[in-house]
This record gives C-alpha cells, structure tokens and sequence, in this order.
C-alpha cells in the first residue's frame, strides 16, 4: 500500500531519540493495561449476561475493580502522559530538561500501579488477606488493602512530578523566546495539568488523610459521605484528564490527517481555558441520590455542568470545520458531499472520526445523567456504564488507540504491521460499542442495575416494552466480544510493528492553523489568572458542602463497619487484651506500693 | 464503474449495520413497535450485505471528488 | 502547509464551514428530539423508581 501521508521529513524519533524512549515505554504501559482490562472487560460483559461463567459470582468485583482500574487509570493515563511528552517536546521543540527526572516519575508510575494491581488481584488468592474488590469508585465503606492506597498515591504523586517535567520545559522555553505565545500543543498539556493539580488535591485528602490511615487500623471510623465527596471532587474533572488528550489529537493531529487545517487555535485555547475553570467544581453531580447534601448544592452543580457542555459543543465545531476544511481542500464539494472525499481508508483518520461520532452520542446521555430530576430514571442502572462506555470507552479510547497508528511510526521508524487490519480493528471497536452500548442503555431504561454479577431476581422479571432481556443480554455479550477481538487485533498489530524494517524519513509534520495564536487575546496565555479563578470556582462549588458535612457527620464519622473488613480496628484487638491484665497491673501496682512504702 | 474502495465499503458497512440495528431500539422505544429479533437480524445483515455487495460490483456508489485518495491497493 | 492529496489550497477567508453548520444543526435536532422523549415519555411517564 503506497503510504501517502510519507512525507520524508524526520521522525519525532530521529530527532529526540531519549524522549521517544520514555514515550514509548508510557505507550507500552499502556497498551498492556489496555490488553489486561479487555481480558477482565470480556469476562464480565459474558458473566452478567449469564452466557459463560468463568469465575464465581463471588469474584465478580474482583474483575470489575480490575477492569475499571486498569482502564481508567492506567490504560488512559500513562497514554496521556506518553503523548503530553510527545507533545510538550514536540511544540517546544526541545529535549526535556532532565531525561534522569522524566525516568523518575515513569517509574514512579509503574511503582504504583504495580502496587494497585497486586493488590486488586489479590481478591483472586483467598490465602491472603490482600484484596482491593473496592471498584474504580474507591470511596468508604468500601476497604480495600493499603497496598492498593499507597499505589494510588505513589501513582499520581508521579503524575504531579510529571506535570512540572512539563511545566519545567515551559519555563525554560520561556526564558529563551519570551515574547512567543506558548505553542498550542503545550498550551493544552500545561492546561491540563493545572485542571489535574486542583482536582487531585480531593483524592490526595481522601486517600492519604482517611481511606489509608483507616485500611491501616489507625482509624476506627471514617466520614463516609466526606470520603464519597472528596472522591467525586476529583472523580469528575478526571474524566476530562482522560478527554483532553482525546482533544489534543482532534485539535492538533486530525485536521494535519484529514488534509486541513484547525480552524480556530483562539477558540481551541478558549475551550482548554472553560475546562480548566469548569471541570472540578461540578464533581457533586454524581451525587444527586446522595443523602446529607442540601439540593441547592445540587442545583449549583448541575448548572455548572450544564455550562460544562459548552467547550465540547465548541469542540465539536471547530474539529468538524477543521476536517471540513480538509476535504474540501481534497476537493470535496456540496453540503454533505465534502464527507466523502475524506480520507476514511487511513485508520487514524476513521478511528478518530467514528470515535467523535460515538462522543456526540454520548453527550446525549450525558445530558440525561446531568439533569437532577431525569438522573433519578437512570440512576444506577446499566445506562451509566452504557454512557461511559461510549465516552472514555470510544470517544478517548479509539481515539487513543487511532492516534497510535499515526504515531507509532514516528516513535519507532518503523512502518505499521498492517495498516488494513489497522482498518478493520477501529470498525470492529465502533460496531462492537454500537451494540454493547446500545444494549446497555435501554437495559438501563427497563431498570436493570449496574454493577451486579447476577442481575437476574427470583420471583421478579424486568418489564420490557419490547424485545426481551435475554436479546438485549445477547447483545450486550456479542458485542463485549468483539471489542475484545478489536483490542487484541490492536495490542497484537503494534507488537508485530516491532518487526517491521526500519525506514527512515516516517515524519509526519503538522499543519498550522487557519486562524493563528497572534489573532487570540494574550489573556488566554495567562496561566496564572486561569488557575486562580478556577480554584476560586472550586472553593465557592465545594467550600459549603464539604463544610456541612463535617459540621453534620464530623470529620471521622458517623461511621460505619468497613467492608470487606481486613485489619480489624486496633482499638478491638487491644480492649480484652488490655482488661484482661488489668487485675495484673493492679497487683504489681499494690506489690510495688508495698515495696516503696 | 467501481471506485468504492475496499476500506470504504468496510467502514461504510459498519456504521449502516450500527444505525440500522439501532433503529430497532428507537422504534422500540419511540414508537412502540416490538419487531422480530431474529427477523431484524437477518433484514439488517441483508440490508448491509446488499448495500456491501452493490458497493463492490460499482451497481452503486458516488464517484469521489478527489481521485487522489484511491491508490491502486 | 499543503498535503499530497490537496488539490486546491483554501485560506481562512475563503472557508465558510457551511457543511459543518447543516451537520451540527442535524445533531440539535436529533439531542432535542431525543430529551424531549426521554423527559415526556421515559421520565414523566414511568412509575416510581425504587433506586438500589
């Protein structure tokens, strides 16, 4: 097949040899935790619909923490931090400061996630007490081993220091071109990680000042609302930690592969700043059911998320004129017409492309579980995986997964194994979510739950208004399988990459936008001003709730039993010990007395 | 005249397999018309496969704009 | 910058998006059509939900 986007230009490779390394290795993490999650995905997806039964019901969450944990943590975030990499040397245009600090906290990252997965699978070895069956949504009651805690946090304290790697080029960058706009591509990473620095700062609370002393015994009890709280604060802007770089690929690489330019690059840069100031102050949103938040918080949260989809409409604007532009520079005419002179053969191209069409489904359901009242329909039932199935699931995944056979070339001067297998994999993804996701939503309208290994009652039949539930299971199955076979085709399809010949000249440089940095305001540049509204916006969504819960529960409780409880308390193991050589300290006391008197 | 090319069949068929099967669901749901499973099935996999089929013996098809995209693979 | 495949070269003042317009516009039409369902029918019109 004639590559024709071969441009003959050097390779990302060729020119910073180190940094590909490290960005292939976060790649390679990723990937692995990709293949990983879809072995535990399968599992479940034929399990709760009672087609095969690999594993007791009992092991259920087991596989389902493994799943979510692999997939949204590792799977999503050593991608990002690969290509945030990639892209902070790329538009800079120099090395990393210190190739020794960047290993650091790769490593770091690998350390934790280690730790987390050990601890996740030790739910399979009842020989142990090790286990972490507490899902991706890892707040109190549920335990899990500190094991799992202090993965997680090694985990992100090496996103952070990753995260100033970044911020450390930008100044550096600075002090030699001070009067340049910080490039584009920069300008979202460094965005990004100002978002992931305020929203993390409720998960390091939750798991370093309550979910790891209390797993450690040295709590009794903690607030279970604070910690559920406190996750939420964080578990929402992460979800657009795993987007943005989905943005970064639709803004910067996709107009290049579908032969245009980006529209906009003020309009991109206005889109990262509303994220940065709106993604954490919304997290209250997952909580609508929850007793113990007043629903004027509620209220304020929800319109928050309503503003929220703001950016993505932006979004979907400017990347469809980029591509727009880019097939009518093809020659594509008409009002529809210009679709088809697109170039759907390239995988990167079709992947991205049929992935922002499963996310424009997706912010359909989205705006279902944003409304307050409409959320209580769906609330808990299999709607809500259907829903994220659709977003990290396609929208960041297949594009993550697309963008790799555009980059992997570059990384590696070497061609793809196949570019057509390449094809069929993204089109398999894109059938295999229709379905699965299909099935899963309007399961969710007849009331089956989420999260449940056997979602089948006696003496109780779910009430379909058509079709029949067994279909829909079906459904759900077929398609699980095939996004399986989709994810071993890709996992399988850049192994294989490794024995291609090496080529040189693989480089594929980036189209300039329409319109430039120099038409947006330089306010848009001002970092600083950006990060403190948003933690003003923050303080203002979060300062009242957080403030009425622990005036109401207190800071460690109400409390309840742990679940499942691994180290009980150490106050309980120690209370009968203590009484029962009371009688004996008393008599060594008077024995004592005596002797002195 | 066949210009469709393989990759564009292939992509073309997986997004009309995906809208056709969910149209079953929307006139489940919308509508409240509870069609055949199995019978839908097979109408879709008819109706994709037809379409498929049609596409790579140039029956139908649109002449793209840019020929530059067709390479000779 | 130009692509092998661009057989003609379209600046920004030249570019109308129209073709994007139609589609997003199809897309509003499709979210309004479907909350309105969603809201009226699925919401309003259901029984009471027992949340597990």
């Amino acid at each position: 097949m004639s590559e024709q986007l071969e441009s003959g230009a050097p390779t990302f490779l060729d020119d910073y040899p180190k940094e590909a390394a490290v960005v292939k290795a976060a790649l390679w993490s990723s990937f692995i935790a990709l293949a990983l999650g879809a072995v535990f995905g399968v599992i479940q997806a034929l399990h709760r619909t009672n087609i095969l039964r690999l594993i007791d019901s009992t092991d259920y969450y087991t596989v389902l923490t493994a799943h979510g944990v692999l997939m949204v943590v590792s799977f999503t975030i050593f991608f990002l931090v690969g290509l945030f990499t990639w892209a902070t040397v790329r538009s800079f245009d120099r090395g990393v400061e210190s190739i020794r600090y960047t290993w650091t906290w790769y490593g770091l990252m690998v350390a934790g996630t280690l730790m987390a997965v050990v601890a996740i699978l030790g739910g399979f070895v009842p020989q142990t007490d090790i286990s972490a069956d507490v899902l991706f949504t890892f707040y109190a009651p549920m335990q899990a081993h500190p094991l799992f805690y202090g993965g997680l946090t090694i985990f992100v304290i090496g996103t952070w220091l990753a995260g100033a790697d970044w911020f450390w080029s930008w100044r550096a960058w600075k002090a030699e071109n001070p009067d340049e706009r910080i490039p584009l591509q920069a300008f979202m990473v460094l965005t990004t990680m100002l978002m992931w620095y305020i929203a993390t700062i409720g998960i390091a609370i939750a798991v370093v000042v309550f979910l790891l002393p209390w797993s450690l015994g040295i709590f009794d009890q903690i607030n279970p609302l604070l910690t559920r709280t406190l996750f939420w604060f964080w578990g929402h802007p992460v979800v657009y930690f795993w987007l943005m770089p989905a943005y970064l690929l639709w803004y910067t690489v996709l107009p290049t592969i579908s032969g245009g330019r980006l529209f906009s690059d003020p309009l991109a840069r206005g889109v990262f700043v509303l994220f940065l100031l709106l993604s954490t102050p919304v997290g209250i949103h997952h909580q609508y059911v929850d007793p113990g938040i007043a629903e004027g918080f509620k209220v304020i949260a929800m319109t928050n998320t309503m503003f929220l989809l703001l950016p993505s409409l932006l979004t979907a604007f400017t990347v469809v004129a980029s591509v727009e532009h880019g097939a009518r520079q093809r020659g594509g005419t008409g009002l529809f017409g210009w679709l088809r002179a697109l170039p759907w053969r390239d995988p990167a191209f079709t992947g991205m492309m049929l992935a922002g069409l499963m996310f424009a489904a997706g912010g359909f359901s989205g705006m279902i579980n944003a409304g307050m009242n409409i959320n209580y329909l769906i609330h808990n039932t299999i709607w809500v995986p259907g829903h994220f199935h659709l977003t990290v699931g396609t929208a960041v995944a297949l594009t993550f997964m697309a963008a790799t056979y555009w980059l992997w070339p570059q990384l590696t001067n070497r061609r793809l194994f196949s570019r057509p297998i390449a094809l069929a994999q993204v089109v398999i993804w894109f059938v295999g979510m229709g379905l699965m996701s299909n099935a899963m939503h309007v399961m969710g309208l007849f009331g089956v739950p989420r999260r449940t290994a056997e979602p089948q009652y006696e003496g109780f039949e779910f009430v379909t208004s058509f079709g029949s539930i067994t279909e829909l299971r079906l459904q759900l199955a077929i398609g699980g399988t095939l996004l399986f076979i989709s994810t071993v085709l890709f996992v399988s399809n850049i192994a294989l990459s490794a024995g291609a010949p090496k080529l040189s000249g693989l480089g594929k440089p980036l189209s300039e936008p329409l319109s430039g940095a120099h038409d947006s305001p330089e306010i848009l540049d001002n970092l600083k001003l950006w990060f403190g509204i948003a933690f003003v916006l923050v303080v203002l969504a979060y300062s009242l709730p957080l403030a009425s819960i622990i005036s109401r529960g207190g800071v460690l409780g109400p409390g309840v039993d742990p679940v499942p409880m691994i180290i009980e308390p150490l106050g309980a193991t120690l209370e009968p010990l203590v009484a029962s050589l009371q009688p004996l300290l008393g008599r060594l006391a008077a024995v004592v007395g005596g002797v002195g008197a | 005249m066949n210009r469709t090319s393989k990759a564009g069949i292939l992509v073309g068929s997986g997004m009309l397999f995906v809208i056709v099967w969910e149209i079953r669901s929307a006139l489940g749901l919308l509508v409240g018309i509870d069609t055949n499973p199995q019978l839908y099935m097979l109408l879709t996999l008819a109706i994709v496969g037809l379409t498929a089929f049609a596409l790579a013996i140039g029956l139908i098809g649109v002449t793209p704009e840019t020929p530059a995209d067709e390479d000779t693979s | 910058m130009s692509g092998e495949n661009t057989v003609r070269e379209i600046g920004h003042d030249e570019f109308d998006p129209y073709g994007t317009l139609a589609l997003i516009l199809i897309y509003f039409a499709i979210l309004s059509v479907m909350w309105v369902f969603m809201y009226f029918v699925e919401f309003l019109g259901n029984d009471l939900t027992v949340l597990a």
